[in-house]
């Protein structure tokens, strides 16, 4: 007898405004996120009158070679900058989580950096340092930064921390039991390495892969800055459709970015499924023991690296204030009166703290609420695996490939939602789209942690879901709340990808500003702006870490006893 | 609590699957009127789901379930009538716990001091009027658990489900507070719902158990029928230790277990003589004297090992005739002394054939030993 039907529930008013808003939300992201890419592979094989063409435009594509080279462009310089960054990250957590290093805490803090700065930040701050009028220059022989060295290593600083955190977590996952058994067989460190450490970090370590190819394969900003003539397919991209207004090639470039990212979306979607069945509630916490030579080693390790990421930023915060490179060094504020506000480009930075406002509060609402009707309200069983696959789905999108996909799509007049052409509204909905599938995991993860039985228990007492969901599911998740906003705000700042097809006269962007700063050859203002979005980034740190603390005191007394569980 | 009692809740021919997987197959059963029954199964017998779909969490495959006269099967929770506690409890933790009791009554819009009164006799009612201003973490595990159940009864429901509510507690701590949920639905005289896997917290606090196994109701019966003559060999070796021995059929009302010949036995109607069947005995209807004592109608046998359980001990004895597990027989500690029992010494047993229970053979190879 195979699954007959269950009886069928009335439903009960209440729970019908859970289902409205889970449907509208579910049909607003599916839009956001299907009609754009949808709009892309239309768009490939129309020709300018919008007639079919089939796949003319991909054969064009295959027998150009410029177009081809960029592809190899892209896979090695991406392979390249992962098979640097992963190890390199590997070793810096092994050292944060297995070695007796001091200061742990501050070193982990400034390998985050690169997080707080667009990616470009890298490559302005190593053309000071490489640059034709570098202060280094010297010490690369006869060779150029500008091109794939120069992309490679800015790519590098700007991927670390995101494959470092992920290598953290992976190695706090280990089981110290295990090494206490191997311990009392007498297995030797070297062995323990490869028997215990490294198997238990392995999806780890493909994860940290799987992202920073990512990064490094749809990053446009960099290769902007700093590539020269060495084109990539991000690069491609951009001089397609805002160079030559050439839409349909431009989305056949778009497909062919499309394509390595969804392939490693999908095996870091296979991995990941895999490591949490690994983890256990009951694992015992690795707690390291000081080994001198090994310690000062690791210590050694961490100083150079954290010194390097100091040396990039340093640099574009102190290249920002020198009057005019390399002939007048002294330190002025020329390049941000002058550079930035009188020239009429301060206003851009402006934009971009308004964009940032409203997508850590407009958008975080829109995903924890969707997190929220996915996780917690009943019924409508069928809407929720598909609500559940588009929110996990943009982090497989390139913003680049995200942001014409919204052009294609918002710029058509018959379009009903034409009206947000243009504005600053679909900047902030790209954002977030872009960056949705994260912060909807970090709202998950803290649903899952409540009881389940809450909303039971409120249906018992004839308490609507949505009462409770503001007296006691937002309060309880709060800290969590402040971490979507954050990482929101935090990435609207320091975005370019999807928006730099989106972005209007009056609606530019600091990050895309420094590009188009850069591209003037306005390098100083450039680094002036670069520097402000890092000073606002660590600024919104700043204040989410002290609204944590002040919400973690107000709450003391019914949080605290249940952090020591 | 007069026999023909008023009907709280029925539930007819009901049935759920999940998949091809039957979690509850035809469930019958009416609920008095403010009585206690208690759904007791081992994990996996459909016990929580049942209540799960009383409580309107989990929909029926078939089946009906009327409330007072009322059809329910449809409602959603928010349309029935009960309140509920969870085994995790599931107190809101960032409300204090006069807020969690009053949870249900503020969206009454029922006056603020009305509201008040109505939780300080609830708290007192549960013992915890001083904890009004605690937070759930800052209380114990039997102090959240009464605070739930005290928000379970705060809008007056004319059910409460309790799921496990004593499970996550300790047993100290669960023997004294399965005393007060009894006392406390006494005085109440609510209609109570309670699902455990523990027999012991059953057979103490229920007016009737309701045994379950894999999706099925075995048998419903108040405590000392499920104990004393239970309806199943599921149910005689669940609830209660038993000894399973092989038996024949002899003379139409007679039994020989091994060497053991019981005159008495109530049968199964229709049982016919040298049928194999299996006769249930509990441990303390087993009688044991040392080999040199007389003792009627017994049979030799010899002390394996005994048991210390405390106030008693159980004592495993390889009894002649009888194959397969040993057969075990309680004694008090004094009682083991004064008659001389020890691990390894040789003793006659014998069977209380009035307090046998016999069921058709299950399984079990048919009694070896000489026929009739």
């Amino acid at each position: 007898m195979f699954g007959a039907a269950d009886v069928r529930q009335r439903v009960h008013w209440t729970d019908r405004v859970g289902h409205l808003a889970l449907l509208l939300l579910g049909i607003l992201l599916g839009l956001l996120l299907l009609a754009p890419i949808w709009m892309i592979l239309a768009k490939s094989v129309e020709d300018r009158q919008g007639d079919f063409v089939g796949l003319r435009y991909f054969i064009e594509y295959f027998q150009t070679p410029a177009l081809m080279q960029s592809i190899w462009n892209s896979v090695w310089v991406s392979g390249l900058v992962m098979l640097i960054t992963v190890p390199a990250a590997f070793a810096f957590a092994y050292a944060l989580t297995r070695s007796c290093m001091p200061l742990k805490a501050l070193m982990r803090n400034i390998a985050l950096i690169p997080l707080l700065a667009p990616s470009l930040l890298s490559s302005i701050s190593f053309i000071f340092w490489f640059g034709n009028q570098g202060l280094l220059k010297s010490w690369l022989g006869g060779a150029q930064i500008y091109g794939a060295p120069g992309i490679v290593l800015s790519l590098c600083y700007a991927t670390f921390p995101h494959a470092l955190m992920i290598l953290i977590t992976a190695l706090s996952l280990t089981d110290a039991r295990l090494y206490e058994a191997a311990d009392s067989m007498g297995t030797s460190t070297l062995r323990k390495f490869f028997t215990i450490t490294l198997p238990a970090a392995k999806y780890g370590l493909i994860s940290a892969s799987m992202v920073v190819f990512t990064y490094a394969i749809s990053d446009f900003g960099v290769p902007k800055v700093i590539g020269g003539n060495f084109n990539v397919l991000a690069t491609d991209i951009f001089k397609l459709v805002i160079g030559q207004q050439d839409f349909s090639k431009g989305a056949v470039v778009a497909i062919m970015l499309l394509v390595p990212v969804a392939v490693t979306y999908v095996v870091d979607h296979l991995v990941q499924r895999k490591q949490q069945a690994q983890l256990t509630a009951h694992s015992v916490p690795y707690v390291a023991r000081p080994s001198r030579g090994f310690d000062i080693a690791m210590t050694a390790f961490v100083w150079l690296v954290s010194l390097l990421m100091l040396a990039v930023l340093g640099m574009a915060i102190y290249a920002s204030f020198i009057k005019l490179w390399p002939y007048d060094f002294s330190l002025v504020l020329g390049h941000y009166r002058y550079g930035l506000i009188d020239s009429g480009v301060f206003v851009s930075y402006l934009n971009s703290v308004k964009m940032a406002f409203w997508c850590a509060t407009a958008g975080t609402v829109v995903v924890f609420c969707t997190a929220y009707l996915l996780e917690k309200t009943r019924g409508m069983d069928w809407l929720r695996p598909i609500v559940r696959l588009f929110a996990v789905l943009p982090l497989g999108v390139p913003g680049l490939v995200l942001g014409l996909g919204f052009i294609l799509f918002f710029v058509q007049a018959s379009n009903p939602l034409h009206f947000l052409y243009h504005t600053m509204a679909i900047l902030v909905i790209s954002t977030v789209v872009h960056y949705y599938s994260s912060s909807h995991l970090t709202a998950v993860t803290a649903l899952k942690q409540l009881d389940a039985e809450f909303e039971a228990v409120s249906a018992s007492l004839k308490v609507p879901f949505f009462k409770t969901f503001i007296s006691v599911t937002v309060p309880v998740c709060l800290p969590a709340i402040l971490e979507i906003s954050r990482y929101l705000f935090i990435n609207a700042m320091t975005t370019i990808s999807a928006a730099v097809f989106l972005y209007s006269p009056n609606t530019t962007l600091a990050a895309i500003t420094i590009l188009n700063l850069d591209e003037a050859g306005d390098i100083g203002p450039a680094a002036a702006m670069a520097t402000l979005i890092v000073v606002t980034s660590s600024a919104a740190c700043l204040v989410y870490y002290l609204l944590n603390r002040l919400l973690d005191r107000t709450t003391q007394a019914w949080r605290r006893p249940l952090e020591q569980n | 609590m007069n026999s023909p009692r008023a009907e709280a809740l029925r539930i007819e021919h009901l049935r759920k699957q999940f998949g091809s997987f039957t979690a509850l197959e035809d469930i019958n059963l009416a609920v008095h009127k403010g009585e206690l029954i208690c759904f007791l199964g081992p994990s996996g017998c459909g016990k929580t789901t049942l209540l799960r779909i009383i409580a309107g969490l989990e929909t029926q495959t078939a089946g009906a379930i009327i409330q007072n006269g009322r059809d329910i099967s449809r409602l959603p929770p928010m349309g029935r009538d009960y309140g509920i506690v969870f085994q995790s409890y599931a107190l809101f933790p960032n409300l204090t716990t006069f807020n969690n009791v009053a949870y249900g009554l503020v969206n009454r819009k029922s006056p603020k001091d009305v509201i008040a009164a109505r939780v300080a006799e609830l708290l007192a009612l549960v013992g915890l009027s001083d904890s009004g201003d605690k937070y759930p973490n800052q209380l114990s595990g039997g102090q959240q658990q009464r605070i739930a159940l005290a928000r379970a009864l705060a809008t007056s429901p004319g059910l409460l489900l309790l799921d496990e509510p004593l499970s996550a507690l300790d047993a100290r701590v669960r023997v004294r507070l399965r005393g007060e949920i009894r006392t406390l639905q006494r005085r109440l005289g609510v209609t109570t719902i309670l699902v455990t896997h523990d027999q012991e917290e059953a057979l103490s606090i229920a007016d009737r158990v309701v045994v379950m196994n894999q999706g099925t109701i075995e048998q419903v019966g108040t405590p000392d029928e499920i104990y004393l003559d239970p309806a199943s060999p599921f149910v005689a070796d669940f609830v209660g230790k038993t000894n399973l021995l092989p038996a024949t059929v002899i003379d139409g009302a007679g039994l020989r277990i091994g060497s053991l010949t019981l005159a008495g036995v109530s049968l199964p109607p229709g049982t016919p003589s040298g049928a194999a069947v299996s006769a249930f005995t509990r441990p303390e209807d087993v009688i044991v004297r040392a080999a040199g004592e007389t003792l009627a109608n017994s049979a030799a046998g010899r002390i394996e090992s005994i048991e210390f359980l405390g106030a008693h001990c159980r004592l495993a004895i390889r009894v002649e005739g009888i194959e397969g597990s040993p057969v075990y027989a309680d004694f008090s500690m004094r009682g083991l002394q004064s008659h001389g029992l020890a691990a390894g010494k040789a003793v006659r047993v014998a069977v209380l054939s009035e307090r046998v229970r016999v069921f058709a053979a299950q399984g079990a190879p048919a009694a070896t030993g000489g026929g009739a």
